[in-house]
């Protein structure tokens, strides 16, 4: 299982390495891959995902089990474009404002791909399915007032330290000026200032100002939001015969308040959702959903509980009645690369699911430790 | 802490058309930038009590003809607030002359959330 993951935070480094980049991102990789990709495979745990601001990439691992004897069987792979590859054109204006469409448009277009291979028991033929897919907030929702505030604060601080660097830039360069020095002198005087500056008692207590309001940063969203995400996947028989599985798009939109509750509602277009689990279908049929979800945890903390009911209604085929979906979902993270979820409830096809990764996370955490870095476009 | 220097210079011409300047503090992280030339703050709207820009700035800073031999001096202090990602970045854009300018970005990983990173960009204009 190492290898497995390894092969792949290695491929992602290689791949960002050779464009000559240094920005590093950090992976975690248990994070819930909220992701159509993995939606479409029906390999997310929850059916109405929570907006949020996407990681510039983040990896998913899931489904590992088997009593730790197999390697992970479903796989995400998100990454947002311009946080990943036009990183240094974003601004913190630009990442913290909700009001400007198109800006939310393009820091949020998240581009996901998943994998999950399915073993036939009474054939032993193993069948990969392949989704692909995309997610982008029109609305995001606005940072907290109490993080806002603490900004005011940095900006503050930030200022009053680079006005005493500037009184030490501004009175070399006047200095050199006045006594005629050439470039290479001028230069070094200036630097030294600078240094001088950076290294003033007053500075020193500001530098340790702002690091402790900037630690206490959480840049939870509050207010409207509203995703819209789509996309299709393959399943290839065998792994060689590729045929159209599903595909859809769908709509997320709710608010969520400061206290960590959020209320949200989907509706969402399915075409051949073969992975209902019913029967495989040989008409094309299309189901329309549309459910609610309402979730406690801050988006920052350990800890989150949900609840969300889905009703799909069927067309096209006379198989299949309309039926529902509902679940209950608990997540702990107990540190980075280190979640504990639990999830119960009814699915389409009536079968009571019980699942989760508590035996999976407990091997995460012995296999892989803590962050994986992976270096990548600025 | 690191520092991270830019130094450079831009040609201008004897017309009195205008040197625009644009700096950029990206990858989401915040910034002060500081502007001065010959060692007097440039005030243009948008700057706070200390004559310092917040993030990002575009604004004219002279003639071509009033710019010849001066010095441009462009300290900024960047703080990293993002979790996801330790880089900084700051992106100095000088147009209004012959051509404009192609510096390369400034960038240095700042290892924790809120470590600060010192810039400095010290610009000669001639012709």
């Amino acid at each position: 299982m190492s290898a497995a993951i390894a092969q792949t935070a290695d491929s992602a480094n290689n791949t960002l390495l050779n464009r000559g980049d240094t920005t590093q991102w950090k992976i975690n990789l248990l994070e819930e891959p909220n992701s159509p990709g993995a939606s479409l495979l029906g390999i997310s745990p929850s059916a109405v995902q929570r907006p949020s601001d996407p990681t510039a990439i983040m990896v998913s691992l899931l489904n590992s089990t088997d009593n730790l004897t197999t390697i992970p069987n479903s796989y995400a792979v998100d990454f947002v474009p311009q946080w990943l590859f036009w990183g240094k054109n974003v601004t913190y204006s630009d990442f913290a404002n909700d009001n400007n469409i198109w800006n939310n448009i393009k820091q949020t277009f998240d581009v996901s791909l998943a994998m999950r291979n399915l073993k036939d028991v009474n054939s032993n033929v193993v069948n990969t399915q392949l989704g692909a897919g995309f997610k982008v907030s029109i609305k995001r929702g606005s940072i907290s007032k109490k993080t806002q505030a603490a900004m005011a604060s940095i900006h503050t601080y930030q200022s009053n330290y680079l006005a005493l660097r500037k009184r030490y830039i501004n009175d070399a360069v006047k200095q050199a000026k006045a006594s005629g020095m050439n470039p290479d002198q001028r230069n070094q005087l200036i630097a030294a200032a600078d240094q001088k500056a950076q290294s003033d008692a007053k500075n020193l207590a500001l530098q340790d100002s702002i690091r402790k309001v900037a630690q206490g940063l959480d840049f939870t969203r509050e207010g409207f939001m509203m995703d819209l995400a789509g996309g299709f996947s393959y399943n290839f028989v065998s792994q060689t015969n590729g045929t159209l599985y599903n595909a859809g798009a769908w709509v997320t939109a709710g608010e969520q308040w400061a206290s960590g509750i959020d209320l949200l509602g989907v509706v969402r277009y399915l075409y051949d959702p073969q992975n209902t689990g019913v029967a495989l279908s040989t008409t094309n049929y299309h189901t329309i959903d549309a459910g609610a979800r309402i979730l406690y945890g801050p988006q920052t903390g350990k800890f989150s509980f949900g609840l969300e009911g889905i009703y799909r209604k069927v067309s096209g085929t006379t198989a299949l009645n309309s039926s529902y979906r509902y679940a209950l979902t608990t997540d702990y993270k107990v540190g980075t690369n280190q979640v504990l979820s639990f999830n119960i409830g009814r699915d389409f096809n009536g079968t009571i699911n019980k699942g989760g990764n508590l035996i999976a996370a407990l091997n995460f955490l012995i296999g892989f430790g803590s962050t994986r870095p992976v270096s990548g476009g600025k | 802490m690191a520092n991270t220097n830019l130094i450079d210079s831009y040609q201008v011409d004897g017309s009195s058309n205008p040197v625009r300047l644009k700096v950029t503090v990206g990858n989401g992280q915040t910034g002060c930038i500081g502007v001065s030339i010959d060692g007097n703050d440039v005030i243009k709207p948008g700057a706070d009590a200390n004559n310092n820009y917040t993030d990002s700035f575009d604004f004219e800073i002279g003639s071509n003809q009033d710019l010849n031999s001066s010095l441009l001096t462009i300290p900024v202090v960047v703080t990293r607030v993002q979790t996801d990602t330790q880089t900084t970045t700051v992106i100095v854009e000088l147009t209004g002359g012959p051509t404009p300018s192609n510096y390369p970005p400034l960038t240095e990983n700042a290892t924790n959330v809120g470590d600060i990173i010192n810039y400095l960009c010290t610009i000669d204009f001639g012709n």
